[in-house]
C-alpha cells in the first residue's frame, strides 16, 4: 500500500497537469473532430514529460533544488524574470480555468449555475494550500482522480473497434472537412498540455516538500505521467467512438463526459463527474502552487507546506493572491475553457525557458554527482527539446491562423 | 590601507579595467546565489555584492546585498524602480540600504551551496518577509503556529 | 553571465518582447472578430462552414437528448448540453446574420439556408424547454424535427 501512494506526487501532478480543464476539453475535441490521429500528439507529449519530469526529480531529489531555483541561477535575474512573468500570467489564467472547470463539473451535477460555486472553489482550494498536509493533498487528489479511468473501461464496454482506432492512430490522416493547420495546431496544443511549466515546478518542488529521495520520485515520474497520458488518450478514444458519429465537435465540459453515460449510464455520469472534479482541483492547487514555489524560489524567500505559515509568510501570500485573483478573473464570465486553450498555447512559449536549464543542469556533475544524465537520456532530451521549441515557434501563428481552431 | 566600499553588480569590470578576471569570476559564481542559514533554511539570494577596493585597486567581496533595494537597481528599467519604491516603502526609513549581510559570515560556500553560519532569528531582518507575517499571516486563523 | 553589456541589451529586449507579447494579445482577440466577405467563393465557404457548425451542434444536443431519454443521463447534465447547445446555435445564426452577401446569387443563397437554420435553432430551444419540463413526448418530437432539419441542412454543408 506504501509503495503505492508513493507515486502518487506523479499522478497527481499527472492528473492535475495533463488531464485539466483545457486538456479535458481537448482531448474530447480532438476525438470527435480527427478521431484517433492525434493520438501521437498524447504519447510525445507523455515521453517529454517523463523525461524531463524525471530530470527535475532527480535534481530536486539529488541536489536538493527545484527548477525556478535553477532557472534563475543559471539564466540571471533577468531572463528568469520574463520567465517568472510568463508563467505568472499563464499560472493565473490556469487557475482561473480551473476553479471554473470545478464549478462546471458542479454543474453538471446539480444543474446549479457554476458561478455560484466559484467563490466557494477558490476559497476552498485556499484552505488545502493554507492547512492541508501536502501527502494528504497529494494522495486524495491522485486516488480520487483515478475515477478517469472510467473512460478506459467505457471503451471495453462499448465494444470499440481498437484495431480501427489503433490503425487510425498508427498512420495519422487529417479527416475530411478538416484543415491541416486546424490538425496541427490541435497538435500543438495537446502536446503543449503535457509539458506545462506550471507541472515541472510543482513535481520538483513537491519532490523536495515530501523528501522524496531518488527511487520513490522515478516511481512517481514512471507510473504517474504515462497514466496521465492513458487517460487523455482514453477520454480522446472514446470521444472517437460516441461523439464522431454525430459530428460534435466538443467544445463544452458536457459533452466530453457524453460517452461514460453512453457505456455505463448514470453511474458512469458519476464516475466521470468525480474525475472531472479531482482533475480540475487537483489543476487549480497545482497551478496555484506552483506560482508561489515559483515566485518564491526566484526571490530566495523561504517556501513550501512543509513549513509552518509563518517560516514561510511571501509564500503563502503569493498563493493567496493568485487564488483572489483566479477567483476574481472566472467571475467575469469568461469561458474558462477558451481561457486554458489559449494560455497553454501561449505556454508554449515559455517552455523552452524552463526545461533548457533542466537540461544542462542535469548534466552537471558539481550538483549531481554521479547522477548526471547518460548519453541516452541527453539524446532523449536534446530531440525532445527540439519539438518543444519547434511547437513554441508554431504555437502562435497556428493559434492566429486557426482562429484558435475552428 | 583606505577602503572604498562601493556597490558595484555587474557593471564592475567595465568601470575600473584593473579587476581582474578572478574577481569577475568569483562575483559571477556568487550573484543570483541562493543563501541558507545555518539551519539550511532558505533566506534570501545574492541580489547584489558589496565590494570593497583597496589603494592597489584589488577589490574583495565584503558583504552579499539581499532584497528588494538590491534587486531593483539591478533589474533596472521601471520595473526596478518600482521594485526598489516597495522595498523604500517597506523599510520606511529616509536613506533606506539593502540587508547587508557581512561576507564572514558565509561559513560554506560550495557551487551548489551558500550557507550561513547565523540562524534566522540572528540575521538581518527582510522587511518583507515581517511585513507580510504580520500584517497577513499571522492574522489568519492558524498563521500563529 | 550579468555583465555591463548584457545590461543594456537585457532592458531593448525586455520592451521588445513587451511590445511583440501586446501584439500578439490584440491580434488573438481580434482574430475572433467578424470580418467583411468579399468574394462569393468566400461567402460559400462561410455557408458551409455554418452548416458544419449547426450541425455538431444538433449532434450534442441529440446525442444527450437520447442518452436523457434512455434514463442514460441525469437530467441536470442533459439540461447543460441541450442549453449549451442552443445557446450555440444561437451564436452561429447570429454570425451568420451579420455577414451581409456581397452579390445577388449568395443573397439566394442566404434565403435558402436560412429556412433550415431557423427552424433548427428554433427546434433547440423546443428540446430545452421539454428537458426541463421532463416531457418525453415533447422532446421525442423536437429530436424528429432535428432530424429533418439536418437532412435539409446538409446540402449546405459542401461548398459547392
Amino acid at each position: 500500500m506504501k509503495r503505492i501512494l508513493t507515486v502518487m506526487l506523479g499522478v497527481m501532478t499527472a492528473i492535475g497537469g495533463f488531464v485539466d480543464i483545457g486538456n479535458l476539453v481537448t482531448s474530447g475535441v480532438t476525438g470527435s473532430r480527427f478521431g484517433t490521429s492525434l493520438t501521437w500528439a498524447v504519447a510525445l507529449g507523455t515521453v517529454a514529460m517523463v523525461v524531463y519530469g524525471e530530470m527535475a526529480g532527480r535534481i530536486a531529489a539529488v541536489a536538493r533544488h527545484s527548477v525556478f531555483h535553477i532557472v534563475r541561477e543559471r539564466l540571471g535575474a533577468r531572463l528568469a524574470l520574463v520567465n517568472l512573468v510568463g508563467s505568472f500570467a499563464l499560472n493565473l489564467l490556469t487557475v482561473a480555468a480551473e476553479i471554473g472547470g470545478v464549478a462546471l463539473a458542479i454543474q453538471l451535477a446539480s444543474g446549479v449555475s457554476y458561478l455560484l460555486f466559484v467563490p466557494v472553489v477558490g476559497l476552498l482550494a485556499w484552505i488545502v494550500i493554507w492547512r492541508a498536509p501536502f501527502k494528504l493533498m497529494d494522495n486524495a487528489v491522485g486516488l480520487i482522480g483515478l475515477t478517469l479511468l472510467v473512460f478506459v473501461s467505457a471503451l471495453f464496454a462499448l465494444h470499440a473497434h481498437w484495431g480501427d482506432l489503433a490503425h487510425a492512430a498508427v498512420h495519422p490522416t487529417v479527416p475530411p472537412g478538416e484543415t491541416h493547420l486546424t490538425w496541427w495546431f490541435y497538435a500543438v496544443s495537446l502536446y503543449g498540455a503535457c509539458v506545462v511549466p506550471y507541472q515541472a515546478y510543482f513535481f520538483s518542488s513537491g519532490a523536495m516538500e515530501e523528501g522524496d529521495d531518488l527511487s520513490s520520485m522515478r516511481t512517481s515520474a514512471f507510473v504517474g505521467f504515462p497514466l496521465g497520458g492513458v487517460l487523455s488518450v482514453a477520454i480522446m478514444w472514446a470521444a472517437a467512438v460516441v461523439l464522431q458519429p454525430y459530428q460534435i465537435s466538443g467544445t463544452n465540459l458536457g459533452e466530453v463526459g457524453l460517452p461514460a453515460a453512453a457505456a455505463y449510464g448514470k453511474i458512469g455520469i458519476a464516475l466521470a463527474i468525480i474525475g472531472f472534479v479531482a482533475a480540475t482541483f487537483g489543476a487549480c492547487l497545482e497551478a496555484a502552487l506552483s506560482t508561489g514555489y515559483m515566485i518564491a524560489q526566484y526571490f530566495g524567500w523561504p517556501w513550501g507546506k512543509r513549513m509552518r505559515p509563518s517560516q514561510a509568510p511571501e509564500f503563502h501570500v503569493v498563493n493567496m493572491i493568485v487564488l483572489l485573483a483566479g477567483t476574481a478573473l472566472v467571475l467575469t464570465a469568461i469561458d474558462p475553457v477558451q481561457l486554458t486553450l489559449v494560455s497553454v498555447v501561449l505556454s508554449a512559449v515559455a517552455v523552452p525557458l524552463t526545461y533548457f536549464p533542466i537540461l544542462v543542469v542535469a548534466n552537471d556533475r558539481e550538483y549531481l554527482g554521479d547522477k548526471v544524465n547518460g548519453p541516452v537520456r541527453n539524446l532523449l532530451g536534446g530531440l525532445l527539446l527540439i519539438a518543444i521549441v519547434a511547437a513554441a515557434a508554431a504555437a502562435i501563428p497556428l493559434l492566429l491562423l486557426t482562429k484558435a481552431g475552428q | 590601507m583606505t577602503s572604498d566600499r562601493e556597490r558595484t553588480g555587474g557593471r564592475a569590470g567595465r568601470r575600473n579595467p584593473t579587476w581582474d578576471l578572478a574577481t569577475l569570476d568569483a562575483l559571477r559564481t556568487l550573484i543570483d546565489r541562493q543563501i541558507v542559514d545555518a539551519d539550511g533554511m532558505s533566506l534570501a539570494r545574492v541580489d547584489d555584492v558589496e565590494l570593497e577596493l583597496h589603494e592597489d585597486g584589488a577589490p574583495t567581496i565584503s558583504a552579499l546585498l539581499c532584497g528588494t533595494l538590491a534587486l531593483g537597481p539591478r533589474l533596472g528599467g521601471r520595473l526596478g524602480v518600482w521594485w526598489s519604491a516597495v522595498g523604500r516603502r517597506l523599510r520606511g526609513q529616509d536613506d533606506p540600504r539593502p540587508v547587508r549581510i557581512d561576507f564572514d559570515h558565509v561559513a560554506t560556500l560550495k557551487p551548489t551551496e551558500l550557507r550561513l553560519d547565523l540562524t534566522e532569528p540572528d540575521a538581518p531582518p527582510f522587511a518583507l518577509r515581517i511585513w507580510t507575517r504580520e500584517k497577513i499571516v499571522t492574522r489568519l486563523p492558524g498563521g500563529t503556529r | 553571465m550579468d555583465g555591463g553589456g548584457s545590461c543594456l541589451r537585457g532592458k531593448a529586449a525586455e520592451r521588445f518582447e513587451l511590445r511583440v507579447l501586446a501584439a500578439l494579445v490584440i491580434a488573438v482577440l481580434c482574430a475572433g472578430c467578424a470580418g467583411t466577405t468579399t468574394t462569393d467563393n468566400d461567402y460559400r465557404l462561410k455557408v458551409a462552414h455554418t452548416a458544419s457548425s449547426l450541425t455538431a451542434v444538433v449532434g450534442s444536443a441529440q446525442l444527450a437528448a437520447r442518452q436523457f431519454l434512455d434514463g442514460r443521463l441525469p437530467q441536470a447534465y442533459a439540461d447543460y448540453v441541450i442549453s449549451r447547445a442552443e445557446q450555440d446555435g444561437s451564436s452561429i445564426q447570429t454570425a451568420f446574420d451579420t455577414r451581409q452577401p456581397p452579390d445577388a446569387a449568395a443573397d439566394d443563397l442566404r434565403n435558402r439556408v436560412d429556412q433550415p437554420l431557423q427552424q433548427l435553432t428554433g427546434d433547440l430551444t423546443d428540446l430545452r424547454v421539454a428537458v426541463r419540463t421532463d416531457d418525453h413526448a415533447a422532446m421525442d418530437s423536437a429530436l424528429a424535427d432535428l432530424a429533418k432539419g439536418l437532412k435539409a441542412l446538409s446540402t449546405f454543408r459542401e461548398a459547392s
